[in-house]
């Protein structure tokens, strides 16, 4: 019964991994063949815009950096689960 | 609370039956088990309490008075030292003080430290009410405090080093809570919520060394926007940040070997034997800790003074003071943990303990107060800061005294768990 | 079209080189005092108990008064204020006014953890009361000791802060209310890029009459506010140790920490304890891998 759930919870961290890659992957794809929508996208967020001093450069980037980071911890915590219940599993097996 | 505890077997509660199979009311438990009049005569017997009622007294009047006709009634109200005493006590010397959560939850539930479980609790306690103070003294001192939210949600300026001391002070004290509520609801009795809590430990822990890595650090990196109001001794662009993180691992640990100390002399009653009997042991491990991480900082700072080449302040008065406060703040308490370890004195860690704990505040009051606008003239507060200071201190002591009378933290619940 | 090339240079600013400035020139100005009294009228400060043709304010010094030179400085009743000062090397006083210096690169903008500050393409550092939380940093931050807070108050209190007349005047292309009052036109208002040329012109025609510096071409990153001085600055009250870059450039290293520790800190730590507690992990798994979770 508690292998079918973490058999379970660990199918649904899979998905969500697959999915992750799938979106990380489409846009590092779009950025390297310098895709138009990819430049435009920058553009519409803010990401390529003319800056006048650096103190507003600064408040910038730091705000992309550290939403970055927020995304990164919602991440981390299921890539972490994901890639050690596996080894429970292994070692369930084991005797 | 000392007498009773002798006369009655059942207490102090450290179950949630009585000795008869019924069960504590919430009511009991709060008045430690005492009739109302009896909990009354153990107030008024400690002359202690006598001593706290005559500060608030005084204090809670000039606390209204802050808040009904603002800060430059009981403060000089300056603009060359906009921060004063709140903020160079309050803030910049309890938050490095408090770094005991993140550390003890480290060693015991990162690295599996089991040996230092009796005295984790307190540990995680004592860094919960030091942030909760902090920021008390903080919301005493901003200029409009009901709108301390506005950072997170209204109107954020990311770039702002401030930005990240009010996130991280802020998520911090919410993982404390989490990291202090397993003793809550043990005392409780809600088992479930507990469990909830242990289930994510690791996610805790690791976020409260995260956070107090860099919030500890903010804290420096705060003074780096006036790098030429402060003193160059204690003042570098480079490496204020890992200073104060140093400084407040150090800090951290004599803070709680004075604590526990503090625990023994005073509440030994409501100490249980595992406590105790391991207290010798784990104040000279504590003492290992703080004593390495001394000696890094004397390295980290004389690198500082030799990255912006400052040599030649040395040989000024300030230079003279500055090498007082290492030699008095860290070198000698450094020494001192260090012969402790050796000979396995705790009481001599102890005396480190209470000189480790001066040395960090006195480095703060020295960073914010002193050495700011050193080329100006010296601010000194005005008596009424000094009194709403104390006063909040004073809180802070009642509040750690209710708590630890009540809930296991010196003590393990003999109850179900 | 937009290059990529823009944001890979983004070291390099142009500080809206269009935007306005003042050159203050100290051996013109004679204390009259009447900047103070147009900025007090202009931003609606309150009346100050001695009046503005009172000049023994000249001897006061701030905070208790007495402390050696001080002089005085703005604070919540002023946006602007002009000291006093006697010099071995000439035989009158010369004064000086100061105010917010109005940075390229604002000190007070970038240690503002609710973006009160605001730098305005026209030149100005303009607050916004609405948002901030009175945590003062921005006084800490200031190299030049100018934005004041409003003690007084326990309600409303603000910081109070020249805003080079932003909302009644700079913003239609005029002067601020101070250098249109001064009979001396010890001020002049234009261009910052063109105030550089003319205070280079007239140290270049009276090398005799001025030191060659031009204080607030470099200090703090470059400020819109500018002087020229007949002595050595520091004999004038400015603060000769301003860096020569701007206040940011300090904090730079700490900020660019911190999302590396972000990013770092969770699997080294949780490195850590898988490393830690491996042994366990193989005899007692149950337990390490619920303490795992999340």
């Amino acid at each position: 019964m508690q292998d079918k759930k973490a058999g379970q919870s660990g199918l649904v961290n899979l998905i969500l991994l697959i999915e992750i890659t799938a979106a990380v992957s489409i846009m590092l794809l779009g950025f390297i063949f310098q895709a138009e929508w990819a430049r435009d996208f920058m553009i519409g967020v803010g990401m390529i815009k003319p800056m006048h001093t650096q103190v507003d450069y600064y408040s910038y980037v730091k705000g992309i950096e550290y939403l970055i980071c927020f995304y990164f911890f919602l991440i981390f915590p299921v890539f972490f689960m994901f890639v050690n219940k596996r080894e429970e599993r292994m070692a369930d097996n084991q005797p | 609370m000392k007498l009773f505890a002798r006369e009655k077997q059942e207490l102090p509660i450290a179950d949630h039956f009585k000795a008869d199979g019924s069960r504590w009311s919430l009511k009991e438990k709060l008045l430690l088990g005492l009739s109302f009049d009896d909990y009354r005569q153990q107030l008024l017997r400690n002359p202690f309490n006598w001593l706290i009622l005559i500060v608030f007294a005084v204090g809670l009047p000039i606390i209204a008075q802050r808040f009904l006709f603002g800060l430059g009634s009981v403060t000089h109200a300056s603009n060359d030292y906009p921060w004063g005493l709140f903020l160079a006590f309050g803030l910049f010397g309890m938050v490095p003080l408090s770094a005991s959560g993140f550390m003890l939850g480290t060693t015991v539930e990162l690295f599996g430290r089991k040996d230092f479980h009796p005295i984790e609790r307190l540990a995680l306690l004592n860094g919960l009410l030091g942030y909760f103070f902090a920021v008390v003294y903080l919301q005493v001192d901003l200029g409009m405090p009901w709108r301390l939210p506005y950072p997170m949600f209204v109107s954020l300026g990311p770039a702002a080093v401030l930005f990240l001391v009010a996130w991280h002070v802020a998520t911090y004290l919410s993982v404390q809570v989490a990291e202090v509520l397993p003793s809550f609801f043990e005392w409780l009795g809600w088992l479930k919520g507990k469990r909830m809590i242990r289930s994510m430990v690791l996610g805790l822990t690791v976020a409260g060394i995260i956070l107090s890595t860099l919030h500890q650090g903010a804290l420096g990196a705060l003074f780096t926007y006036a790098p030429g109001k402060l003193h160059p001794l204690w003042m570098s662009a480079n490496f204020q940040w890992i200073h104060f993180l140093t400084s407040a691992v150090f800090g951290g640990l004599s803070m709680l070997i004075v604590v526990s100390t503090f625990s023994k002399w005073f509440l030994a009653w409501r100490c249980d034997h595992h406590f105790l009997e391991s207290l010798d042991k784990l104040t000279l491990g504590l003492a290992k800790g703080a004593t390495f991480a001394m000696i890094t900082y004397l390295g980290i700072k004389f690198i500082a003074i030799a990255h912006d080449k400052e040599w030649v302040y040395l040989f000024t008065g300030w230079g003279q003071y500055f090498l007082l406060e290492l030699t008095i703040g860290v070198f000698i308490p450094m020494m001192l943990f260090a012969f402790a370890v050796r000979n396995g004195n705790a009481r001599m860690a102890r005396v480190a303990a209470f000189i480790g704990v001066f040395g960090v505040l006195w480095n703060r009051i020295n960073t914010a107060l002193i050495s700011f606008n050193w080329h100006m003239y010296q601010e000194i507060p005005y008596w009424k800061e000094a009194v709403i200071t104390i006063t909040i201190f004073t809180l802070y002591l009642v509040t750690y005294r209710f708590i630890l009378y009540r809930l296991p933290i010196l003590y393990e619940w003999k109850g179900d768990k | 079209m937009l290059s990529l090339k823009t944001a890979k240079a983004a070291g390099d600013f142009d500080h809206y080189p269009d935007s306005m400035g003042v050159l203050v020139d100290v051996n013109r100005c004679v204390g009259c005092r009447s900047c103070e009294a147009a900025c007090n009228k202009e931003q609606g400060l309150p009346e100050p108990e001695k009046p503005f043709n009172d000049y023994s304010v000249f001897d006061e010094g701030h905070e208790g008064g007495g402390h050696g030179g001080v002089g005085r400085r703005t604070d919540e009743t002023r946006y602007t204020v002009v000291n006093k000062y006697e010099v071995p090397e000439i035989d009158h006083p010369l004064y000086r006014k100061s105010q917010c210096n109005h940075c390229l690169e604002p000190a007070c903008l970038t240690s503002c953890f609710v973006n009160a500050y605001t730098k305005t393409p026209e030149g100005a550092v303009i607050y916004n009361p609405d948002v901030c939380v009175g945590c003062r940093t921005c006084m800490i931050a200031c190299p030049f000791y100018v934005p004041a807070f409003k003690y007084s108050s326990a309600f409303s209190p603000r910081v109070m802060k020249c805003i080079f007349c932003y909302d009644t005047r700079l913003k239609e292309g005029r002067p601020p209310a101070c250098v249109e009052a001064c009979p001396q036109e010890a001020m002049t208002f234009g261009k910052r890029f063109d105030l550089l040329e003319i205070g280079r012109k007239r140290i270049r025609q009276h090398p005799d009459k001025y030191v060659n510096h031009i204080y607030g071409e470099k200090e703090a990153g470059g400020t819109a506010w500018m002087y020229l001085s007949p002595v050595e600055f520091g004999e004038v009250g400015f603060d000769v140790h301003v860096p020569h870059e701007p206040v940011i450039n300090f904090v730079r290293d700490f900020l660019s920490i911190v999302p590396m520790v972000l990013v770092i800190w969770p699997a080294l730590f949780a490195g850590f304890h898988l490393l830690a507690n491996r042994k366990d992990a193989q005899h007692n798994h149950d337990d390490i891998d619920r303490e795992g979770g999340e």
